[in-house]
Parts: C-alpha cells; sequence; structure tokens
C-alpha cells in the first residue's frame, strides 16, 4: 500500500462532515451532534481488501462558510478536497460554492468531489440534486452518513482523480 | 500590560511546599523548568494583551478538539495532557476576562510545579532510602564525578531517557512520511496485524494533529524561539520537535534527557531522512538514529566488575570503621578503668598513626601496666607514658609502707584517710619510723597500736 494521502473535509457547520468521516473511518452513525473545533485527523483506508486499497487521513476541518486563514493552513498539501452539504438546507450550497471558487483559486491542481449529504430523507430535501449540479462542474454525489449509501464510493472516486 | 512579575510570596502554598520549592530551585535541577514557566507565562501575556480569539482557542479549542476526537483508541496520555496545568489556567483566564493573564495564570501554575516539586523530592528521598548502598555511592560518585546535584543523578538514573516513537512528517501538509514505534513490554502478546494498524493509525493522527498545532502555534506567535513549536508534553512522555526545510521529525520520549537531541537530528537524521529512497529505508534510518540516541543519552551503567569493586571497597570501609569502633570503645574502657586506680591522679589517650598513645600521671606504685595490657587491643599498638606523681591515697600508702616498712610477723597495718592502724603488737621503733615516713607526715596520718613493751595505746 502507498503512503497515505490527505484528504481535506470542508463545509458549513452542521452540515455532516464528521459523521461522514466517521462512516468512512468506522462505519459508524451516531444522531448525536458535536461541533468540531479546530481540526480532527482520522486516519482510514479506502477500498480495503481490495488490490487498489489506499490508506488515507481524513482532515475534519471545522464548518465554515468561506476559506478562514487558519484553516488555509490546514489545506497545505492536501491530495484532494471533499466538499459536504446539507440537503436540508439551501445556504449549506451557497457555502459550498463560495468555498470551492476558494479552493480553485487558491490549490487549481487539487481535485475535489461534492457531497450532498442526507441522501436517506431527500424526499424532505430543501435543495434540488439537478439545481445544485447545475451550479459545479465537479461530481456531486448524492450520499447519507446515516446508512453510509454512496459515501465510501464519493471519497474514493476523489482520489482517483488525475 | 504592566502585571507585576509573580511572586512565590504570593501564591497559595503551604510554607514547607515554598520551601521544598525553592530549595529544588536552588538545587539546580529544576531551574530549566522555572525558566520554560517565565518564557511560558510571558508569551502568554503577549498573546492575552493583543488577541482575543486566541484565548477563546486556547481557552477552549485545544480541549475540546481533543476530548471531541473519540478516536478509537484515544490514549491515556493525551487524556492527561488536558490536565494540564496551562490549559486550565487559561480558561480561567478566559472565563474571568482577566486582564492580567500572568496574575491569572500563576495562582495555577506554581501550586502545581510546587505539588509536583513535593512529590519529586519525596520520591527521591523514598528512592534514596531502598537503594542499596552501593547505589548510593554510585551515585555519590557521580554526582562528584560530573559537578550535577545529587537529586539530577538519581532521576537520571531512576528514570532514564527512552524514545518510544518517531514520526517522520513532511511539513506543512502534515503528511507521515515515515514512523517507526519501538517495541514495549507486552508487544509480543498483541502482534497481531490489527495492532500494528492501531499503531500506524496513531502515528497517522498524531502527525497530522502535531501539524495543526504547530500550525497554530507559529500563526499565534506563542513558540519558544522563532515562534516555533520545540515539545509538547503528553502525559509523561514529550514530543520532541526538529524540523528542517520541509521535514519534520518528532520523536515521542520519556524520561531525563541528558542530550540535546537537536543537534543529532541537523547532522545525522535530516541529511539521512533525504536520502533514503522507500518508506522502509525512511523507517530504518528512524531506527537507527533512535538507537544512537537513545545510546548516547542513557547514563552509562556501572559493569559488573565496577559494582563489585565499589561493594568490595564498601565493605572494607565498613570493616576499617568497625575495627576503630571497636578500638575506640576498648581504648576508652582502659582509660575509664586506669581513672578509679589507686595511685592514678590522671590518664589521657591519643591516636597516633597505626596505634594509641596514653599519657598518665600515676604513683610509681600503682599498677598501670596489668591494666593497659588487659585491654583488647594489642600492647605493641599502645605507647604508655607515666608522668610519676606522689598519691597520698590509702592504698598507695598502705602499698607504699608495706614495701619500704615491712610490718613484723603477727602485724597488719590498715590505713584510712585519716590514721594508720597497726593491728597486732609491734616494737615502737617500728610505730616511730611509721609517723616518719614520708607520706604519713605529707598526709598527716595518726599511727595507733600496741606496742610490745608497753601495754598501752600508743597514738602520735
Amino acid at each position: 500500500m502507498s503512503a497515505a494521502k490527505k484528504i481535506c473535509v470542508l463545509g458549513m457547520f452542521g452540515a455532516g462532515k464528521t459523521s461522514l468521516v466517521d462512516r468512512v473511518a468506522f462505519d459508524r452513525f451516531s444522531a448525536d451532534y458535536k461541533t468540531t473545533i479546530g481540526v480532527r485527523p482520522v486516519p482510514a483506508t479506502l477500498g480495503e481488501g481490495t488490490p487498489s486499497a489506499q490508506r488515507v487521513v481524513l482532515w475534519d476541518i471545522a464548518g465554515e462558510s468561506e476559506i478562514s486563514r487558519l484553516t488555509r493552513t490546514y489545506l497545505t498539501g492536501a491530495h484532494a478536497f471533499a466538499i459536504v452539504m446539507d440537503g436540508m438546507r439551501g445556504e449549506s450550497v451557497e457555502a459550498a460554492r463560495r468555498i470551492v471558487r476558494d479552493c480553485d483559486a487558491e490549490y487549481p491542481h487539487v481535485p475535489f468531489v461534492l457531497l450532498l449529504n442526507k441522501a436517506d430523507i431527500s424526499g424532505a430535501w430543501d435543495v434540488n440534486f439537478d439545481t445544485a449540479q447545475s451550479h459545479f462542474s465537479q461530481n456531486l454525489f448524492r450520499v447519507s452518513a446515516k446508512d453510509g449509501s454512496g459515501v465510501r464510493e464519493a471519497f474514493t472516486e476523489v482520489l482517483r482523480a488525475p | 500590560m504592566s502585571a507585576p512579575p509573580p511572586s512565590i510570596a504570593d501564591v497559595p502554598m503551604s510554607d514547607d511546599a515554598k520551601l521544598a520549592l525553592l530549595r529544588a530551585v536552588a538545587a539546580g535541577h529544576l531551574r530549566e523548568e522555572v525558566v520554560a514557566l517565565n518564557a511560558r507565562l510571558s508569551q502568554f501575556e503577549k498573546l492575552f494583551a493583543t488577541n482575543q480569539n486566541v484565548v477563546d482557542f486556547v481557552a477552549t479549542a485545544l480541549p475540546q478538539a481533543m476530548q471531541q476526537a473519540h478516536m478509537p483508541r484515544t490514549r491515556p496520555h493525551l487524556d492527561a495532557a488536558m490536565g494540564d496545568p496551562w490549559i486550565g489556567a487559561a480558561s480561567y483566564a478566559a472565563e474571568h476576562k482577566l486582564e492580567g493573564a500572568t496574575q491569572a495564570l500563576s495562582p495555577i501554575i506554581l501550586p502545581a510545579i510546587g505539588q509536583a516539586v513535593k512529590e519529586r523530592l519525596a520520591a527521591l528521598s523514598k528512592a534514596m532510602e531502598r537503594a542499596s548502598p552501593a547505589r548510593r555511592v554510585q551515585w555519590k560518585i557521580k554526582s562528584l564525578q560530573t559537578g550535577l546535584p545529587l537529586e539530577t543523578v538519581m532521576e537520571q538514573d531512576l528514570d532514564p531517557f527512552r524514545v518510544h516513537s518517531l514520526l517522520a512528517v513532511e511539513m506543512p501538509a502534515g503528511n507521515l512520511l515515515a514512523s517507526y514505534r519501538v517495541p514495549e513490554e507486552g508487544d509480543a502478546a498483541n502482534s497481531d496485524s490489527k495492532s500494528a494498524e492501531h499503531a500506524e493509525d496513531d502515528a497517522y493522527a498524531t502527525a497530522a494533529l502535531l501539524t495543526a498545532l504547530r500550525s497554530f502555534v507559529r500563526d499565534a506567535g506563542i513558540g519558544a524561539g522563532q515562534g516555533e513549536l520545540s515539545s509538547i508534553d503528553v502525559g509523561k512522555r514529550t514530543l520532541h520537535i526538529g524540523q528542517q526545510g520541509s521535514l519534520m521529525v518528532a520523536v515521542e520520549a520519556s524520561g531525563s534527557l541528558a542530550l540535546d537531541l537537536e543537534p543529532s537530528m541537523h547532522s545525522e537524521l535530516f541529511p539521512a531522512l533525504r536520502s533514503a529512497k522507500s518508506l522502509d529505508d525512511r523507517r530504518a534510518v528512524l531506527a537507527r538514529w533512535r538507537t544512537g540516541a537513545t545510546d548516547k543519552t542513557k547514563p552509562k551503567s556501572p559493569s559488573a566488575l565496577k559494582l563489585i569493586l565499589l561493594i568490595c571497597l564498601a565493605l572494607l570501609a565498613g570493616l576499617w570503621w568497625a575495627k576503630r569502633a571497636v578500638e575506640q570503645t576498648d581504648i576508652a574502657r582502659t582509660l575509664s578503668r586506669l581513672r578509679s586506680a589507686p595511685g592514678v591522679a590522671s590518664a589521657s589517650y591519643q591516636r597516633v598513626d597505626g596505634g594509641w598513645q596514653l599519657f598518665v600521671a600515676a604513683d610509681p606504685l600503682a599498677q598501670v601496666e596489668p591494666i593497659v595490657q588487659d585491654g583488647l587491643i594489642p600492647r605493641q599498638k599502645i605507647g604508655l607514658l607515666v608522668d610519676p606523681v606522689l598519691s597520698l591515697d590509702p592504698t598507695s600508702t598502705a602499698r607504699a609502707l608495706e614495701q619500704t616498712l615491712p610490718p613484723p610477723v603477727g602485724v597488719r597495718l590498715v590505713v584510712t584517710r585519716t590514721e594508720v592502724r597497726v593491728l597486732g603488737t609491734a616494737a615502737k621503733e617500728y610505730f616511730e619510723a611509721l609517723r616518719q615516713h614520708p607520706r604519713v607526715r605529707l598526709s598527716n596520718l595518726t599511727v595507733t597500736g600496741q606496742t610490745s613493751t608497753i601495754a598501752a595505746t600508743v597514738t602520735n
């Protein structure tokens, strides 16, 4: 297995970043909400048991609507970004657009993936998936930290990018 | 900010604790800690004065981030680190919106140090009590040889420097380049692949967390020296950090550090890591350097031969001391017997090379020699100088009278402090001779008894 890659997980507060990281790393979900302060690095393996298994360190970064100076130091050297949105809150899409803009400007060569969380209750979403997709040229995944659907696929996809 | 520097007099500590702290500082082995504390206090002061956001972050973010990390195998020493006094002090300062951060910090940190000092001194004292005589001698010799305080020598011996793990990290990304963990007791029982994976997870998480902390410290300007974090205390262990260009190495170690690792990192470790091609090569470099660093820093333990020699020396010293004590007791006993012997006016002694010299002022008729010979010390080891004096005590007088004026057959002399009593019948001339005897005259003794021609009591 090659050296671990760094994936920074970004997004508005409460979008479900920590839950998604826990789903990838520990395959678990907790309904308890805890705000992340600063950064929480979590090692994990993507594609476990396959020849293409890859060690990653998921940098679960405190929720922000745009990239702050402190967060910028955490992003240095990242191999990929995962930007998380909450399907129940339209403003999280707006926040993601600002984050994408900042990342494009500062880290133009780092691939990223967009994750629209809470797919398990997509019937109650505020956000229209197709409308959201029209905002972004990158891959947008419908995921659920609660039932795990689409999560690993999204994180694996971002590492495939050239 | 014009807060006065913290004074130990203002700190709520017992007098004993303050005294112990001052002694420890004076002894030198806490000097570095106190200097570091002062540096840290001044850093906080500056930080708190300029940036309230940083206060809030330090006070709440780090402990909470650690708590909320809820990693699957949170190490106990990470939990312990959260109890660090400075975290508590920062929380206190933030909560009370104190302007003088130093004033807020000192009552919290100094008693903690005082307590730590007390505990450390008590532990060292206990260790000293329990140590074998040979080990105590060994500590004292090393203290004399190195000029280090005895406490420092003991700490280095009791708590030797040990490297537990090493991390090579790519900065500023925080990506782990290689890690090496020194096998510890119990590892053999848990040598499955899951344990290895857990250890690797810890290394990845530590590398990332360390990078984040280092970035934070640098941005906040609270690091030592050029704004860089050089070490972090994590429970009983310390992460010593060195960086050269984009390469950072963190050494997780415990015990008393006897050597500055920094020069060795720069001259040996960093170049070797840079030239290593693969993950395994880098790991091997870390392992090799760790062995060298440990060898350089660990106090040299005495060889078995040295230990035996030390024990023999201690035994010889003990034997010599015991023999000397026995002789001293014996000579004192001899002296006491001489002083109470009839005809001895005074007696004293002096230790001379290889023996003893007695000085005695005694009547020539006093029995000095038999008393000296009667002791345990061989006679040839005792020099005897007798200063003759005329003794007027009844025993000496009686002895002198019997030698110079032997009583006639059937006659016996009894000498008291006031008289010479002649028991039996003697010639008048004998009585006269007794009365003329110098000791009788000098003592002004009365001579009483029966004469052979006059059947009457004759008294002078």
